[in-house]
C-alpha cells in the first residue's frame, strides 16, 4: 500500500514538473538564486571568522625588559601571568636567546654583527611573550603590565596593532553579512512567492482531479502528498544546480581571497571542499524548508470539498 | 432499520452575515435501508446542499444527521472522510472521472484508498465494470467513451467498494433519453440487489423511478 501511494504520489509529481516546465525552471531558478546568496552571506562568513579566529592566534603581549634586569625577577614576573585564568601561555624568551634569534636574523649583514661582537655586553634584554585565552583579556593583561613595581623593569611592550585590524575585518565581515542578509531575505521572499504560486497553478491545473480524489475518500494526506513530493524535487534539482554553480565559483575566487589574508592560513577552497556534504545538507534543509511550505500552504486551500 | 435520520437540520450560508442564505430550514427525513428514494425540487431548492449532508460532504449547521447510526454532525473531517470512502458511492451529473485516465483506474480508485491490494482491486474493478456492461472497455479512457458509457464507469466506481448508501446527483441530466433510460435501469437493478439508492434529481420521469419522492422546497421538505 505504502509504496503503490508512493509510486502514485511521485508519478503525480512528475507529471506536475512537466506540465508545467517552464513555471518549473523559474522556480528553480529562483531557489538556485536564493541558494547561492545564502551559501555567498555563509562564505563571507567563514572567510572573515577564520581570518579574524587565524589573526586572534597570533595576537600577543611582547614584554621587552631592560637587559640589566636580573633573569630570576623576569620568571617572577612570568609565573605571576602563568598563574592568571586570563592567560593561555607565557613563554620566557632569554637574553641568550635574544641574542642568538637577533644574529640569526641579520646573519647576511656583517656590519651589524660587528658592532654586536664589540659590545663587551649583551645589550638585549629578555623578553616575555604573553598569550591570552580570549583576545579581551588583553587589556587586563597590559593594565597589569602598567603596574608602577615593572616600570623600571620593562622597557617596552608591544601590542596594538593586530587589535586594529582585527577590529575592522570583524566591523567589514558584519556590515558584508548585514548586505547579504538583506539580499538573502529579498531572494527567500521572492522564491517563497514564486513557488506558491508554481504551486497554486499545478494545483489549480488539478483542481478537478483533487475534487474527486476528495470525493471518493482520499485522504488530505494522499492529495497534499505529491505536491509536497513535487516542491522536494525542485529543492532537489536547485541544490544539484547550486551546488555546480558555487564549485567552480569558489575555485576561481580562491586564491584570490588567499592572496588577500597571504599569511593567515586560510583555504577557502580546502574549506568548501571538506565541508561540501554539510554544505550540501544545509542547502536541502533551505530549499525543502522553503518549497514544502509554500505547497503545503498553497495546497491547503484545495483540501476542503 | 433506518440508515439516514435528519433531525430539524437547518444549514445556513454566511451565517450572521447580512447577506447569509437559509439553505436547509428544519429539515426531518428518515429513510431506511434499501430504499430507492428520489429527492426532487427546483434550482435553489437546497436538493444540493441536502445531499452533500446525506453524503457527508458537509455538516449542518444546526440539528443532528444520523447515518448508519452515527451522529454526523460531531464527526471530524477526518472521520467524514473515511465515511465516504467506505460506506457511500457518489454519483454525479458530470462524471467526475479523472481525465486521461482509463475506465479501470478510474474505477479502482476508491479501492487503492481503502489500502486494498493491486490484484484485489483489478479483479473487484473488472467485475463491476462487467456487472454495468462495460467489460469490454476497461482500457478506455474517459475520452474514449460516450456520456452514457462514462456515467456506468462512475457508477462502476460508486459501487466497486460495495457502500451502504449510492448517492446519485442528477444522474442523467448530462445524458440523452436512452442513455438516461440506461443508467436508471442500472441504478434500479442495484437497489434490487440490496444497495440503497438516493437520487436527486429534478426530472419528474426520473424520480417515478424511486419507491419514494421527498419534494423541497426553498429549503423545507413539502
Amino acid at each position: 500500500m505504502i509504496v503503490t501511494s508512493l509510486i502514485r504520489a511521485f508519478h503525480f509529481a512528475l507529471q506536475g514538473f512537466w506540465r508545467n516546465i517552464w513555471l518549473s525552471v523559474v522556480t528553480v531558478i529562483i531557489l538556485v538564486l536564493t541558494l547561492f546568496s545564502v551559501s555567498m552571506v555563509g562564505g563571507v562568513n567563514v572567510v572573515a571568522r577564520e581570518v579574524v579566529s587565524s589573526i586572534e592566534n597570533k595576537i600577543d603581549v611582547s614584554v621587552y625588559f631592560n637587559p640589566d634586569v636580573d633573569q630570576q625577577e623576569i620568571q617572577n614576573i612570568q609565573y605571576r601571568f602563568e598563574s592568571l585564568r586570563s592567560v593561555d601561555n607565557v613563554t620566557l624568551v632569554s637574553k641568550e636567546e635574544a641574542e642568538r634569534r637577533f644574529r640569526e636574523r641579520h646573519v647576511n649583514d656583517p656590519e651589524i654583527i660587528q658592532s654586536l661582537d664589540e659590545l663587551e655586553e649583551n645589550p638585549l634584554g629578555a623578553t616575555l611573550v604573553i598569550k591570552a585565552k580570549n583576545i579581551e583579556d588583553y587589556p587586563l593583561i597590559l593594565e597589569m603590565l602598567e603596574d608602577p613595581d615593572y616600570a623600571e623593569l620593562i622597557e617596552n611592550s608591544n601590542f596594538d596593532d593586530n587589535q586594529v585590524i582585527t577590529d575592522r575585518l570583524s566591523d567589514i565581515a558584519s556590515r558584508v553579512q548585514r548586505i547579504g542578509m538583506l539580499v538573502t531575505g529579498v531572494f527567500v521572499l521572492i522564491s517563497i512567492l514564486i513557488i506558491f504560486n508554481t504551486i497554486r497553478i499545478t494545483i489549480y491545473t488539478h483542481r478537478e482531479e483533487i475534487g474527486i480524489m476528495k470525493l471518493v475518500g482520499a485522504s488530505n494526506w494522499f492529495i497534499r502528498f505529491p505536491f509536497v513530493l513535487e516542491s522536494i524535487l525542485y529543492a532537489f534539482i536547485a541544490v544539484l544546480f547550486s551546488m555546480a554553480l558555487l564549485y567552480p565559483f569558489v575555485h576561481v575566487v580562491s586564491p584570490y581571497i588567499a592572496t588577500l589574508f597571504e599569511g593567515y592560513d586560510f583555504n577557502l577552497l580546502q574549506y568548501f571542499t571538506s565541508h561540501l556534504l554539510s554544505i550540501m545538507l544545509l542547502q536541502l534543509v533551505i530549499a525543502m524548508g522553503l518549497s514544502v511550505i509554500s505547497s503545503a500552504v498553497a495546497v491547503g486551500k484545495y483540501l476542503k470539498v | 432499520m433506518s440508515l439516514i435520520h435528519a433531525e430539524h437540520v437547518r444549514k445556513v450560508y454566511d451565517e450572521g452575515q447580512p447577506y447569509e442564505t437559509v439553505a436547509l430550514d428544519d429539515i426531518s427525513l428518515t429513510i431506511d435501508a434499501g430504499e430507492f428514494v428520489a429527492i426532487m425540487g427546483v434550482s435553489g431548492s437546497g436538493k444540493s446542499t441536502l445531499m452533500h449532508i446525506i453524503g457527508c460532504l458537509d455538516v449542518p449547521s444546526s440539528g443532528h444527521y444520523y447515518f448508519d447510526g452515527d451522529d454526523i454532525s460531531t464527526k471530524t473531517s477526518k472521520q467524514l472522510v473515511s465515511i465516504r470512502r467506505t460506506k457511500i458511492g457518489f454519483i454525479f451529473q458530470t462524471f467526475n472521472l479523472l481525465p486521461r485516465t482509463s475506465s479501470i483506474a478510474n474505477v479502482e480508485l476508491p479501492l487503492i484508498y481503502q489500502g486494498i491490494g493491486k490484484n484485489e482491486r483489478t479483479k473487484r474493478a473488472v467485475d463491476v465494470l462487467h456487472q454495468v456492461g462495460l467489460g469490454d472497455r476497461v482500457r478506455y479512457t474517459s475520452a474514449q467513451l460516450s456520456g452514457g458509457q462514462q456515467q456506468r464507469v462512475a457508477i462502476a466506481r460508486a459501487i466497486v467498494h460495495k457502500p451502504t448508501l449510492v448517492l446519485a446527483d442528477e444522474p442523467t441530466g448530462n445524458l440523452d433519453s436512452r442513455s438516461g433510460q440506461e443508467i436508471m435501469d442500472v441504478l434500479q437493478r442495484l437497489n434490487q440487489s440490496g444497495a440503497t439508492v438516493i437520487v436527486v434529481t429534478h426530472d419528474a420521469a426520473v424520480a417515478k423511478r424511486a419507491q419514494r419522492t421527498v419534494y423541497l422546497e426553498d429549503g423545507k421538505v413539502v
